[in-house]
C-alpha cells in the first residue's frame, strides 16, 4: 500500500501541494485529475524525491520513501515523467535501461532475458532494433511502459502517458496499463487530463485544485459540482450503457 | 472507451503496429567491423608514424626496434626515445579530448560541448602567458618549461573549478554551466590579451607558439602521465556508461532510474577538467577533435549506446591525432606544421561530409 500522509510541498516559496493525503492499493488504478497547475506532476515529483517535501510522509509498507536512497527508490517506484522525449536509441536498449537500478556494472543474461520477455509480452518484438525516434507515438509510449516493467517494482507512476496520442493508441495504452496493474498487482497512479479515460479506467480518483484535494474516491461517487468547481467549466456526468461519461 | 470487463490477459491488449525485422545480425556485424577497422587503422598508422621522420625506415625495422633486449642502434634510439613517446602522447591526447567531448556533450546536454566549453584552454593559455610574460622564464631552459607547464595546468584547473562551482548552485541548469564557461573563457581571453599587449615581441611570439600545440613538447614522463590518466578515466567512463545512457533521456528520467545526476555531473566535470588540463599543459592546445570525434561515431552509429560510443570515440580521437601528427610532420618536411591546424583542415571536411550524408539518408 502506497500511503501519502498530510503532504505539503512548497516551490519558490509558494505552496504547490497542501495537506494531500491518499492511499493507493495494489492491483488498482488511481487517476490524478485536475486543471493545469493543480499540482499533479509535483505530487509525482515529491513521491520520486525530485522536489523537497516540506511536511508529511510518503509511506510504502510503513517506510518513508523520502528516506530512501535514489537507487532504492528506483527499486521500489517506477516513474514515467511528463512529455518524455525520444532520443536516438534502439527500442531494446531503451527498455534495457529499466534494469539500471539493479545493475552494478552492465546488464547480465538474466536482465536481458527479462527484457526479452517483456518485449514479447508487449508486442514489441518486431521493433526491438528500431530507433525509438522513428516509431509511432503509441509504440514509443509502449516502449517506455516496457522500461518501467523491467524495472520490476511494485509501484508505477505515469504522468500523462496518453497525451499526444490518437484514440486508438490511447485505448491501447490504457488497456495495457489496466491489464498490467491487475496481472502484476501493481500500485498504478496515473495523471490523466482526459476525464472520460479517468472515469473509465480508474478505480480511485484524486481530484486536485490549487494543490488541495477536492475529491478522493471511486469515480461513481464524484459529484458534478466538485468537477465544475475544480475546472470552472459547465459540464455534466451522464451514464451511457452503464458507463460514466463527462460531457462538456 | 475500452470495456472494463476484459482487462486481464496481456495477450488481449490491442497489438501495436508490426514492422519487418530490420536485421539484427547485420547491425552487430557492422559495429564489429568498425571496431576491428579502427584498431587496424590505429596499428597501421602507429607503425607508419614510427617509421616516418627525419630518417625513414621500414615497418620491419620499427618492429625490431620495439622488441626489448635487442642491442640499441641510432635508429632504435630514435624510434623508442623520440617517436614512441610522441605516438603515445598522440593516442592519449586524442583519446582524452574525444572521450571528454563525448562525456561533456552528454552531461551538459549540448552537442557543441567539448573541453573548451569549461574554459580549460583559455585557462591554460592564460597560465602559460603569465609564466612566460610575468615570471622570469627562459624559453630554452628545461626548468622554465616545467614552470610554464605547471602554470598552464594550474590555470586550467582553477578555471574549470570556477566553472564547476556553478554546478553546485541549486537550480543551475547544464545550459547555465555552459554560459558560465563561455563568460569565464571570455574574461580569461581578455586577461591573456592584456598580458600580451604589455609584453615584448619575443614574449608574444612565445605565447602564440605555445598555444599551437606540439606533441613533441613532452618526453616519456609527460606521455606516460597522460596515457595513465587517459586509461584510468576511460575505465571509469566505461563503468559509468549506463549512467550516461540514462542521462541521455533527461534529468528526471535518469533520477527516476536511481542516478544521482548532480553527483554524476560534478564527477564527470572534475575528471574531464583534470585530464584535459594535463593534456593541454603538457602538449598545448589541440582543438576540434573533442568536438568531432564523438559526433563522427554517432553519425556512423546513431543508435549506439555509451558502452559503444565512449571507447570508440576515444579510439577514434587517438587515431585521428596520430594521423594528423603524421601529416603535420611529413606534409611539408622538414617544416613541421602545428597539429591543431591539421586537425581542423582534415577534420572539418570529413565531419561535414558525414553530416551531409547523414542528412541525405534521413531525407
Amino acid at each position: 500500500m502506497l500511503e501519502i500522509k498530510d503532504l505539503d510541498v512548497w516551490l519558490a516559496k509558494k505552496p504547490v501541494l497542501e495537506s494531500v493525503s491518499f492511499r493507493a492499493a495494489p492491483g488498482r488504478i488511481s487517476a490524478v485529475i485536475g486543471p493545469n497547475g493543480a499540482g499533479k506532476s509535483t505530487l509525482f515529483k515529491a513521491i520520486m524525491n525530485l522536489v523537497k517535501v516540506k511536511h508529511g510522509q510518503i509511506l510504502w509498507h510503513n517506510s518513508d520513501l523520502t528516506d530512501f536512497s535514489r537507487k532504492n527508490l528506483a527499486k521500489t517506484v517506477a516513474y514515467l515523467p511528463q512529455n518524455s522525449h525520444a532520443v536516438p536509441s534502439t527500442v531494446y536498449d531503451s527498455v534495457l535501461l529499466g534494469r539500471k537500478p539493479h545493475l552494478s556494472f552492465r546488464p547480465g543474461p538474466a536482465d536481458r532475458q527479462m527484457v526479452d520477455e517483456i518485449i514479447v509480452d508487449l508486442n514489441l518484438k518486431d521493433l526491438k532494433e528500431s530507433c525509438v525516434t522513428k516509431i509511432s507515438g503509441g509504440e514509443f509510449q509502449k516502449s517506455l511502459i516496457a522500461r518501467l516493467l523491467v524495472q520490476n517494482v511494485p509501484v508505477m507512476l505515469l504522468d500523462e502517458p496518453i497525451n499526444h496520442l490518437d484514440v486508438k493508441n490511447q485505448l491501447e495504452i490504457m488497456d495495457l496499463v489496466q491489464a498490467l496493474t491487475i496481472d502484476r498487482k501493481l500500485v498504478s497512479v496515473i495523471v490523466l487530463h482526459d476525464l472520460n479515460f479517468a472515469m473509465g479506467y480508474a478505480d480511485e480518483l484524486l481530484l486536485l485544485k490549487n494543490g488541495k484535494i477536492v475529491f478522493n474516491g471511486p469515480p461513481a461517487s464524484l459529484s458534478v459540482e466538485k468537477l465544475k468547481m475544480a475546472y470552472q467549466v459547465d459540464l455534466k456526468i451522464v451514464s451511457i450503457d452503464g458507463k460514466l461519461k463527462v460531457i462538456f | 472507451m475500452s470495456s472494463r470487463t476484459e482487462p486481464n490477459a496481456l495477450g488481449r491488449c490491442r497489438a501495436g503496429l508490426r514492422r519487418p525485422d530490420p536485421g539484427l545480425p547485420m547491425k552487430k556485424n557492422k559495429r564489429f567491423v568498425f571496431i576491428v577497422s579502427l584498431v587496424g587503422a590505429t596499428l597501421v598508422l602507429s607503425i607508419w608514424s614510427l617509421a616516418s621522420g627525419s630518417i625513414d625506415c621500414s615497418p620491419l625495422e620499427v618492429i625490431k626496434a620495439l622488441i626489448p633486449g635487442r642491442p640499441e642502434t641510432d635508429l632504435s634510439y630514435l624510434i623508442v626515445h623520440l617517436r614512441l613517446p610522441r605516438l603515445i602522447a598522440a593516442l592519449a591526447v586524442g583519446g582524452i579530448l574525444a572521450l571528454n567531448g563525448a562525456v561533456l556533450q552528454n552531461v551538459l546536454v549540448n552537442p557543441l560541448a567539448s573541453s573548451f566549453t569549461l574554459g580549460i584552454t583559455q585557462g591554460a593559455a592564460f597560465g602559460a602567458c603569465l609564466a612566460m610574460i610575468v615570471l622570469p622564464v627562459n624559453a630554452a631552459s628545461h626548468v622554465s618549461l616545467s614552470l610554464v607547464t605547471m602554470c598552464a595546468f594550474c590555470g586550467s584547473i582553477l578555471t574549470s573549478l570556477a566553472v564547476m562551482s556553478f554546478s553546485l548552485l541549486r537550480g543551475m541548469t547544464p545550459q547555465g554551466l555552459i554560459l558560465a564557461g563561455v563568460a569565464i573563457s571570455a574574461l580569461l581571453s581578455a586577461c591573456t590579451m592584456s598580458l600580451q599587449y604589455f609584453a615584448s615581441d619575443v614574449q608574444v611570439v612565445s605565447t602564440m607558439f605555445w598555444t599551437f600545440g606540439d606533441l613533441g613538447r613532452g618526453g616519456w614522463r609527460e606521455s606516460t602521465i597522460t596515457m595513465s590518466l587517459f586509461l584510468v578515466w576511460l575505465g571509469l567512463a566505461i563503468y559509468l556508461a549506463w549512467d550516461f545512457e540514462a542521462l541521455k533521456w533527461g534529468e528526471n528520467q535518469a533520477q527516476a532510474l536511481g542516478i544521482n545526476t548532480k553527483r554524476l555531473r560534478f564527477f564527470s566535470l572534475l575528471l574531464t577538467a583534470l585530464t584535459t588540463a594535463a593534456a593541454t599543459a603538457f602538449f598545448g592546445v589541440i582543438g576540434f577533435v573533442g568536438l568531432i570525434a564523438p559526433h563522427m561515431v554517432r553519425l556512423a552509429f546513431p543508435r549506439a549506446g555509451h558502452m559503444f560510443l565512449l571507447p570508440c570515440a576515444a579510439l577514434f580521437g587517438g587515431t585521428f591525432i596520430i594521423a594528423a601528427d603524421l601529416l603535420a610532420r611529413t606534409m611539408l618536411y622538414p617544416l613541421v606544421l602545428p597539429i591543431g591546424i591539421i586537425c581542423a583542415f582534415a577534420g572539418v571536411p570529413m565531419f561535414l561530409f558525414l553530416l551531409i550524408k547523414s542528412a541525405m539518408s534521413y531525407a
